[in-house]
């Protein structure tokens, strides 16, 4: 890499870190109310040496705990750029395989307020411990990824990344609700199952031996999350499409891209031979000179090797969701509890209006199972669940390594 | 009082010997300059050899896990990556990089300390090829009260075949459990000339061409030999089956001959591997294949690519999921072949499994690709005998959830099984007299602190 790179990397770095407080502050005030007026915000902003920057608001919600708004990211050599308006846990339906019903944690309990835990030292090791009200703290990790990315004869580059943590207790079980952002634009939102084996089942069928006089029972689970993206600070013009890669007529190995815009509000499954994904995309911002393409971010259901059966709650078999933007549209089932005004659920939200023109919300779901174990006494050794929402077409090439033609 | 201090010594000296064999027994049979042995700060150990091939590069064997104040336990007698597919959407070629090329020799990439931050680099033919390290990961457990930071050991190597540098990663966590993936980066390898194919993308700045999607399909060969002996491991498929009425029952069934399986995820299909017995409480691992958002298969040219999880006998000869007689001319050509219907009761077994991944080029990717990541989880179950690292302090959700099914709650249910501080190995019936020996050793310090031996003196 030649010496002129570094230098031009070194003044954008300084101009970007300059400006950078300022762009941000401005749509996110410390101490603002939220739209539920039960919560405030505070400014995190985080820089790295290549250049490379995040800007957000953080609050913590009764219902969806941590929160962040107002994401904002920065590839290096590039300025800062809208991602998202808001983005959170939006449910976890929890259900005992012996049950016939499943539970609603975040309409049900929530995971803010009186089940939010204190961060204490010990549960924030290598961390920053960082107040988000004056009873609320979040926990910032800093991260190598160990995730090299290297060329023949070049040298390599190691990502690292910022992560946000908070913990809340529900029966027994503890939910860490984690936000990634790594310094190449990731973005990993992750839900950690914790806490403690809190039922116990005498049938073999629906519970495991975990060598204690009681079996301890199974159970399956789905976190959904809700992001309101609005790429580019321009809520009215982004566009959700369905990539699908369809086998060719000459042979099944061949596969031509499909892509489909979606326009109406709808449910959507994963198709794992079709290697379906979802990208968001903002209409008009172009990184490149020729515009051949659009800023964005895709979502690759990667993680969705598990699909799950509900009789009950029709949203929840569904792996994406498209749905218009409503404040009051808050969880993805329960929300008429805390939003009388509101529909209940995203079988209420999603009831085919149009998403053309207009501020979109697009909800993800993942699905698993819970089998314990001998380690998950006395305490449950953690499940995660996540998934990645990658920058499409952010910038024009790479912004770490310089193009050579 | 002296009578009281001989018995100490006397267990004292049975515990330490009882340690120093147990230490003995992890020795690895490979050159000390091919051992790999860490020790986190829970007191749990990974140990292993490792070593270079020209078509896989690293294999690692005789790989060992050792929880805490417990003895070596057998985990894998070898563990490599079998094949690695690329397969472009506009052609029905596929590439089978492992065995056209190969990721060792020549196709090594030569790493440098900032690859290596804190590890250690590892000569291969005369070059920095190898490097593991210990990285601090997310919480292993958390409860209201008390929290734990797991740690890991990466053991990873990279390979440049044509543009694509591959990083090839195994992470040996400090609960047992183990993660191989696969790094891709390096940069794209192929184009068309036509910029509006129907099998890529246009990227900026490009002119006049378009970028193609492929698929890597990753397999990785795994053979398991759990506990002492190599011959007794048990695999079996867990489905879980919805009734009318929403609940959903566990099926487990375990295979007597050689299998080839497909996902299901309806089901919530997954795979156990056990030593001894399908049980719920013997040693073993579980894969849950949760990575499976994309499959790739190829029923007409590779039928093997219709399944994703495939139990074979062991047989050194099947080393390569496809193109294997190039290399093994004695030997079949691809998995599919592998599997033949031979019995795996009193077997050494081997289980392979595939996870595949379409890669939609974006502008990002010029030139040098930010490196995107493939893997699975291979779950530690029952290797501890609780929750390792922890207190032992049982919360009261437990003690309530345990009461209202009739169990006396009142006393630590840990003790009633008699498994403080063993070790995997099976059953209760199957631990170390050493370790009872450490029990023993507790509660006379106790009968002579409090009076009494009551409980396993975990704190509350």
């Amino acid at each position: 890499m030649s010496q002129r790179f570094y230098l031009l990397m070194l003044v954008c770095f300084l101009a970007a870190i300059g400006s950078s407080g300022a762009q941000a502050s401005s749509s996110c005030m410390p101490d603002e109310s939220t739209a539920s007026g039960e919560s405030s915000q505070i400014l995190f902003e985080r820089s790295y040496d290549s250049g490379a920057r995040w800007s957000m608001c953080v609050s913590i919600d009764d219902q969806s705990g941590l929160m962040v708004g107002q994401v904002h990211y920065g590839a290096p050599l590039n300025e800062l750029t809208k991602v998202l308006d808001s983005a959170s846990i939006a449910q976890i339906l929890f259900k005992y395989d012996e049950d016939t019903a499943a539970q609603h944690w975040l309409s049900t309990h929530g995971l803010g307020a009186a089940n939010q835990l204190p961060v204490t030292a010990e549960r924030c090791p290598d961390g920053q411990i960082q107040a988000v009200t004056d009873n609320v703290s979040m926990c910032v990790r800093e991260q190598n990824l160990h995730a090299l990315t290297s060329l023949r004869n070049s040298e390599s580059h190691r990502r690292r990344a910022v992560s946000l943590h908070a913990w809340s207790a529900i029966d027994g079980f503890v939910v860490e609700q984690v936000w990634e952002f790594s310094e190449d634009g990731l973005i990993s939102p992750m839900v950690r199952l914790g806490g403690v084996l809190s039922r116990f089942s005498g049938n073999d069928n629906y519970s495991s031996d975990i060598a204690l006089e009681q079996r301890a029972s199974h159970a399956t689970y789905v976190s959904t999350w809700k992001l309101d993206f609005n790429i580019g600070n321009t809520p009215d013009n982004d566009i959700v499409e369905a990539m699908a890669f369809i086998p060719h007529q000459s042979t099944a190995l061949r596969r031509v891209i499909n892509v489909t815009p979606i326009t109406t509000e709808s449910l959507h499954k994963v198709n794992r031979e079709q290697f379906k994904g979802w990208l968001i995309r903002d209409r008009d911002v172009s990184s490149g000179p020729d515009r051949d393409t659009r800023i964005g971010y895709y979502l690759d259901p990667q993680v969705s090797g598990f699909a799950y059966a509900s009789r009950t709650d029709n949203w929840s078999v569904f792996d994406f969701a498209v749905s218009a933007a409503r404040e009051c549209e808050k969880l993805a089932s329960g929300n008429a509890r805390h939003q009388p005004d509101c529909g209940d659920s995203l079988d209420d939200y999603v009831n085919g209006e149009s998403v053309q023109n207009t501020d979109t919300v697009v909800w993800f779901s993942t699905a698993r199972q819970f089998l314990p174990k001998k380690e998950d006494y006395p305490a449950l050794l953690m499940r995660e669940s996540r998934f990645t929402l990658m920058p499409f077409d952010w910038t024009a090439s790479t912004p770490f390594t310089p193009v050579i033609e | 009082m002296k009578i009281t201090r001989l018995i100490l010594l006397v267990l004292f000296m049975g515990c330490y010997l009882f340690m120093h064999t147990a230490a003995a027994d992890a020795e690895l049979s490979c050159p000390e300059v091919n051992q790999i042995s860490v020790q986190f700060d829970n007191g749990a150990a990974w140990g292993m050899c490792w070593d270079s091939r020209l078509r896989e590069n690293i294999v690692l064997s005789e790989a060992y896990f050792q929880p805490a104040d417990a003895e070596p336990y057998s985990v894998f007698s070898s563990l490599r990556l079998s094949q690695l597919h690329v397969t472009y959407d506009d052609s029905n070629v596929t590439y089978n990089d492992v065995t056209q090329f190969g990721l060792g020799a020549g196709f090594i990439s030569t790493l440098t300390p900032d690859d290596c931050p804190n590890g250690t680099l590892v000569d291969i033919g005369g070059r920095a090829g190898l490097c593991y390290l210990i990285s601090a990961e997310k919480d292993t457990y958390s409860t209201a009260n008390e929290s734990r930071q797991a740690q890991s050991l990466s053991v990873f190597s990279v390979s440049q075949v044509g543009a694509y540098t591959y990083l090839i990663t195994w992470k040996f966590f400090d609960d047992g459990s183990v993660q191989p993936s696969v790094g891709a980066a390096g940069a794209l390898q192929r184009s068309s000339d036509d910029e509006q194919s129907e099998f890529g993308r246009k990227l900026e700045g490009v002119p006049g061409k378009s970028w193609l999607s492929h698929t890597h399909n990753y397999y990785w060969r795994m053979d398991f030999d759990l506990g002492d002996s190599a011959t007794d491991d048990i695999v079996s498929e867990i489905n879980f089956n919805l009734d009318g009425d929403g609940r959903r029952a566990r099926v487990q069934s375990q295979f007597n001959t050689e299998v080839a399986r497909s996902i299901a995820p309806d089901t919530m299909r997954s795979w156990m591997i056990n030593d001894k017995a399908a049980s719920d409480v013997a040693p073993g691992y579980l894969i849950e294949p949760v990575n499976h958002g994309h499959r790739h298969v190829d029923k007409e040219k590779n039928a093997f690519t219709e399944f994703d999880f495939f139990v074979t006998l062991q047989n050194d000869c099947e080393r390569f999921v496809s193109e294997n007689a190039k290399f093994n001319p004695d030997c079949d050509e691809n998995i599919l072949q592998f599997v033949n219907d031979e019995s795996l009761v009193g077997e050494d077994v081997v289980l392979w499994h595939r996870v595949s991944f379409h890669h939609v080029p974006r502008n990002e990717d010029r030139q040098v690709m930010h490196s995107h990541w493939d893997g699975f989880v291979m779950e530690a179950r029952n290797l501890n005998v609780q929750t390792p690292g922890h207190s032992g302090a049982v919360a009261d959700e437990t003690r309530n959830a345990l009461a209202a099914t009739g169990t006396d709650a009142s006393v630590d249910p840990i003790v009633s099984v008699g498994s403080g501080c063993s070790i995997a190995g099976g059953t209760g019936a199957t631990q170390s007299p050493g370790l009872w020996l450490l029990v023993l050793w507790a509660c006379v310090l106790r009968i002579r602190r409090a009076g009494h031996c009551h409980g396993w003196a975990k704190p509350q």
